[in-house]
């Protein structure tokens, strides 16, 4: 596959990956890298990139893997110093408004694979379906998964005044 | 209540596309650095396999690696974290497979009881609370499983658990809002008997072969709220134990292991306080002395998570040597050399506990 093609995939997934990587990382720098890092793996493996249907799905897996990598080793730095990764909020850029650092940060508080799965749902306007086979996990998990990351978030995002909207 | 369709829609438009020629020229310089690290290695080997050809080691080197007395050598795993759970494989890199699959409550930090018949380790609940849970081990697969320690309030956190040498208690890092501790609970039971505070942060604590003592690495912030982390002791045989640091010359140690005989610890040494990379292999004696660095990694390079072959004469690990290229190997303490068991697990490896069993 000549770069040329991946540019096309380039232009048109990059800020759709990290949009998503951002909700489940909260970080902007870090979201840009890890979907960066994806598309110097797909120049690696051009050939393979080449056959595959779905591109965006193979670097959204290639990224995601990544951060997932990221997470476990994070958690050893967070285990010498709680206290330091707790006052470490999301770092979503200037332009981020409040909603959206809300948002990330109640994502943050549910599990991992409930934001994994959450964020390919409503982020990635994926379908249940699809999510299933990208996390390789029955249907009926993703649904579950769902449900109960519905129930935590509203109970994170809502707030007095916001509670009859939610 | 946010509308997370319009967070969507409003960071994609404020993502800004950067040249496509900046990921093309990245790729060319990582392909550059990883020629640079692979020459590195070879020569590297080729040094320890010339060095340790001229200390004789053709004469005692074992082709297994020993294993403890009752423990046949095929019986014999190693336990790593991946994404799809906990594996085991061989040490001589056969018959891998999931033992604890990642979809069953995420486990992690996996420990062997001492005669490799059960394991410990942590899940993460629906709740999102952390359990305590053991299981038996036969022939590579895990039965009977069960909760040991409910984490639930004043419980916000259960972590690393280990079992005493003798297998009859298991030792782990319990958090509560109002501090922190070390918990020993009867390892059949879960009924606690010893609680330790542990007033720093911390994590792995391990039981030294003769259950005297807990080694543990402790961390602390510098004035510019840099972590930084040490290798702690406690002594168990005290009345009211204190966790004392030893001294590793820096402020960057941290997951450590105790050897078979109880003479040494090795653990690693991060440079630049870099936690995630890993480190360099050190091994010291419990009160600080004869401290020795055993790899010399490139830069780029690190290991995480060490524990000790049976005979003592090496160390398995996660070693990260390129990239998403993290390996579980094994490391000659006498000539620092690397030998790959579980090789280039690529970007699905996340690091995690190595351990004997």
């Amino acid at each position: 596959m000549d770069d040329g093609r991946i540019r096309e995939v380039y232009s048109v997934s990059y800020p759709r990956l990290v949009t998503q990587m951002v909700a489940l990382c909260g970080n902007r720098a870090e979201a840009e890298d890890l979907v960066q890092e994806a598309f110097m793996t797909a120049l690696t493996h051009a050939r393979e990139f080449e056959g595959v249907a779905n591109k965006e799905a193979w670097l959204r897996t290639v990224a995601l893997n990544r951060l997932r990598k990221q997470w476990r080793r994070a958690a050893v730095v967070r285990r010498v110093m709680p206290r330091i990764a707790r006052e470490s909020g999301p770092q979503l850029g200037a332009e981020a408004t409040p909603d959206h650092i809300a948002i990330v940060t109640a994502l943050g508080q549910v599990s991992q694979a409930m934001r994994e799965t959450f964020v390919l749902f409503y982020v990635a306007d994926l379908p249940v379906s699809q999510i299933a086979a990208e996390l390789e996990v029955p249907e009926g998990t993703v649904k579950a998964r769902l449900s109960r990351c519905r129930v935590q978030l509203a109970g994170l995002l809502s707030d007095p005044e916001g509670a009859e909207h939610a | 209540m946010p509308d997370v369709r319009q967070f969507t829609r409003e960071t994609e438009h404020s993502v800004v596309l950067p040249s496509f020629d900046t990921i093309v020229a990245r790729r060319r310089e990582r392909t550059r650095n990883r020629l640079i690290v692979a020459t590195a290695g070879c020569l590297a080997v080729i040094v320890a396999v010339l060095a340790a050809v001229s200390s004789g080691w053709q004469n005692h080197a074992a082709p297994i690696p020993a294993t403890s007395p009752g423990v046949n050598p095929s019986t014999t795993w190693l336990s790593f974290e991946s994404p799809f759970g906990v594996e085991i494989v061989h040490p001589d890199g056969s018959d891998r497979h999931v033992l604890l699959d990642r979809l069953d409550k995420n486990p992690h930090d996996l420990s062997w009881a001492p005669d490799g018949s059960r394991v410990a380790w942590v899940t993460i609940e629906p709740d999102l609370s952390r359990d305590v849970w053991v299981a038996d081990v036969v022939k590579g697969s895990v039965s009977s499983q069960r909760r040991l320690v409910d984490c639930s309030a004043p419980c916000t956190n259960t972590e690393t658990p280990a079992f005493s040498p003798d297998g009859r208690h298991v030792v782990f890092g319990l958090d509560r809002a109002n501090g922190n501790e070390l918990r020993i609970v009867d390892a059949r039971t879960g009924a606690g008997t010893r609680s330790i505070p542990v007033p720093q942060s911390y994590f792995g604590p391990v039981w030294s072969p003769d259950g005297r003592y807990l080694a543990l690495t402790v961390g602390s912030a510098d004035a510019g709220g840099t972590p930084d982390a040490h290798i702690a002791i406690v002594d168990l045989t005290a009345s009211t134990p204190s966790i004392r640091r030893i001294d590793t010359g820096g402020d960057n140690a941290h997951d450590v292991a105790w050897s078979p005989d109880g003479s040494r610890l090795a653990y690693v040494d991060a440079p630049d306080r870099n936690y995630d990379a890993g480190g360099n292999l050190v091994t010291v004696r419990p009160d600080g002395s004869e401290r020795k660095q055993v790899t010399r990694l490139p830069t780029g390079s690190g290991l995480l998570t060490p524990t000790w072959s049976h005979d003592s004469r090496s160390v398995y690990a996660v070693i990260k040597t390129l990239p998403d290229e993290d390996q579980v190997g094994k490391i000659d303490l006498a000539t620092g050399a690397f030998a790959a068991v579980v090789d280039r697990i690529g970007n699905v490896m996340v690091g995690g506990y190595v351990k004997v069993g």
